[in-house]
């Protein structure tokens, strides 16, 4: 019964053609939308009128644009916090655990200073906070792989549960964090003082949009022109490879995490400072989430990533207009980007093997 | 007297509740562990029992039939293991992206179709008790272990047979093989890629199963994330178990303790904020994974997909 062989053979190729490359995301893209599609349609809306809400919301004239934006700078820092650890096969997916310590520490580092310091020092204490939040979890999990040999992927889910309880802890008592004349699980409204600078007035584009395009370049330098980022290169295409020629692979493997979390340590801040100015749940939809699917699309290329983070900034934006118009969740958006994920992960090796169908080959 | 009464009736329902919530994870690690037996690591296994839980409980609220809504739950796990074994062993896909795109997947999917199709919260009926004549009336030990319902008993009989299959069968020892050494399978003329599309397929209709339980068992409701990362600690048991069905016993009773002590304690009262309670399994489950280096028993291929030359 086992002896039947699949009629599928697979064999890498070397070259891979752009033009398949961008044919294979276009493919994959509109397969998404079909199902996404069938879906609205299932809920009993009409699929066509939802998409049009949901690209109309998103991309459709300079304000949708501009909150599109907004909404994309989470994505941004998230998304980075993927590929430079995704770049070193360091599959960190804390990057939400790490967006709510950055967060978390941030609204921290606020309350110790309050009002008593001016304006521009109180900024940058709480960034710095933000990265350091972040970072400091990212590096529990560093370290426990370091080791314990503990994996990554592993620690940092379990991470995140932890620090989500624990900031459900603060927010739901009235002995920790909740604002004392609220019954709602959220801090106290912080003050200008203490929040982002508007970069135009009357929209919500804030600091945190140019710190996170700012990182993009960062990371893109760090990863194509400094030592560290030919290490973290290095072990992403060959560990066993790097471990021969000597490469310190845990040194890496620790500054690595350190700066993926701080990356999304600064969503938090951003999120925090920029737009809600308070800390509640809802800083983050599933950011840090998201943020995995935006590096992944991005090909692990930092300033891809700056697109693929417009592209689902705009999707979720888009699906506000959705739900406030005729209604279809949502949630919508999470499963569409997660389709679509799953369409181009497929749709890529067609780029990369070529892909026969025979009866039957010769054994070797 | 009436003090020590109700001590122990408090002790018998902490552990009593202990054998019911390891359920879900006994029959997700199982699952997880022919999967990874056969070379294939399923990360998946969190999605996999999250759409379980929905499934269950969709069919269950519009059939009214508790087991047609396992049995569809089972095969909601099985569909999506199909999408993991296709993506994994057929087209390649590094396995570790593969069933993390399937848990994400799965939490947008059913939060979109519960929100979408379930406005009103319906309760379910769960499964009943049964308890097994003669034994269930031995003193303690037949209230803790013989007055369970019946995926809690197929749950731990689950592992002597995959044990047994495991390592005493044919397919088990073609199975174990190809994680083992995939080439050396393919010379001996079997199929490398067919039997991981066994072992992958098994472990996602078992994973099926477990989220259901969530849903016939445990909740009346379903909810966002309802399953809450016990997917995740399955993968752990499968770890801190060495890959050897009654470690994993052990590890899985310990987290199960720990979320019955959660439900009782939040029955009692308590001055410790719930919520550390809850995240004492996942603090458990690092420290658990901090002690376990030994990884005798992992499969020498896991994680790697089998290439012919």
């Amino acid at each position: 019964m086992l002896k039947k062989r699949m009629p599928i053979h697979i064999e890498p190729v070397h070259e891979r053609a752009l033009v398949t490359e961008f044919i294979s995301v276009i493919l994959a893209l509109l397969a998404a939308f079909i199902v996404a599609g069938l879906l609205i349609d299932l809920a009993g809306a009409n699929p066509l009128q939802a998409l049009y809400l949901l690209a109309q919301g998103g991309f459709g004239g300079k304000r949708q644009l501009l909150e599109t934006l907004l909404r994309s700078a989470p994505l941004l820092l998230t998304g980075l916090a993927t590929v430079i650890a995704f770049r070193g096969q360091i599959w960190s997916i804390g990057q939400e655990g790490q967006l709510f310590a950055g967060a978390m520490a941030s609204y921290w580092a606020y309350t110790l200073m309050g009002e008593s310091i001016p304006r521009l020092p109180t900024l940058i204490i709480i960034i710095f906070a933000g990265f350091t939040g972040g970072a400091l979890l990212s590096l529990i999990a560093g370290l426990m792989k370091a080791y314990f040999n503990v994996d990554v992927i592993i620690s940092t889910v379990l991470l995140n549960y932890i620090v989500n309880n624990i900031v459900l802890m603060l927010l739901y008592s009235h002995k920790y964090w909740m604002d004392p004349i609220q019954f709602y699980p959220r801090t106290p409204t912080i003050p200008d003082h203490a929040s982002f600078p508007i970069l135009f007035e009357g929209y919500r584009i804030h600091l945190g949009v140019v710190i996170a395009l700012v990182s993009a370049i960062a990371i893109y330098l760090i990863l194509e022109h400094t030592p560290l980022g030919y290490d973290i290169r290095a072990i992403g295409s060959n560990p066993v490879a790097a471990r021969f020629q000597g490469l310190n692979i845990n040194r890496i493997l620790i500054i690595t995490m350190v700066i993926s979390g701080g990356l999304s340590g600064l969503a938090g801040s951003g999120e925090v400072f920029g737009v809600h100015h308070k800390l509640q749940m809802e800083i983050s939809p599933g950011y840090g989430y998201t943020g995995i699917i935006v590096g992944m699309l991005a090909e692990l290329n930092p300033l891809v990533t700056i697109l693929t983070a417009f592209f689902f900034g705009g999707l979720i934006n888009g699906s506000l207009k959705m739900v406030t118009s005729i209604g279809v969740p949502t949630a919508l958006i999470y499963a569409i980007q997660a389709i679509i994920l799953i369409f181009i992960l497929a749709a890529r090796v067609f780029t990369k093997f070529k892909i026969s169908f025979r009866k039957n080959y010769h054994v070797p | 007297m009436f003090h020590d009464l109700l001590t122990s009736a408090i002790l018998i329902n902490l552990f009593a509740t202990m054998i019911r919530l390891s359920t879900p994870l006994l029959i997700s690690a199982m699952g997880e562990l022919v999967a990874e037996r056969s070379g294939v690591m399923n990360l998946g296994v969190e999605g996999m029992m999250l759409m379980g839980a929905l499934v269950n409980y969709m069919i269950t609220v519009n059939t009214g039939r508790l087991w047609l809504g396992l049995l569809a739950a089972t095969i909601a796990g099985g569909l999506m293991s199909m999408i993991l074994a296709v993506m994994s062993i057929t087209l390649k896909v590094d396995q570790t992206v593969t069933g993390l795109s399937l848990n994400l997947l799965s939490s947008g999917l059913t939060l979109f179709i519960f929100r979408a199709f379930y406005k009103t919260e319906n309760v379910i009926d769960l499964f009943p008790q049964v308890p097994i004549p003669l034994l269930s009336n031995i003193p303690y030990i037949g209230e803790i272990f013989f007055n369970q319902k019946g995926l809690t008993y197929f749950a731990f009989l689950c592992i002597p047979v995959i044990a047994f299959i495991l390592n005493r069968t044919k397919i088990g020892l073609a199975i174990r093989s190809a994680g083992e050494n995939p080439h050396a399978v393919d010379t001996r003329g079997l199929n490398v890629d067919k039997l991981r599309y066994i072992a992958v397929i098994f472990g996602g209709l078992m994973a099926g199963i477990a989220g259901s339980f969530f849903t016939n068992g445990i909740s009346s409701r379903f909810m966002q994330e309802i399953t809450a990362g016990r997917g995740w600690l399955a993968i752990i048991i499968v770890i801190a178990g060495n890959w050897q069905p009654l470690r994993m016993l052990i590890a899985t009773l310990v987290f199960a303790l720990l979320d019955a002590f959660q439900f009782t304690l939040q029955g009692i009262g308590t001055d410790i904020p719930f919520q550390i309670l809850l995240s004492m399994p996942y603090i458990i489950a690092l420290v658990a994974l901090m002690s376990s280096r030994v990884r005798s028993r992992m499969p020498g291929s896991l994680g790697v997909p089998y290439i012919k030359d």
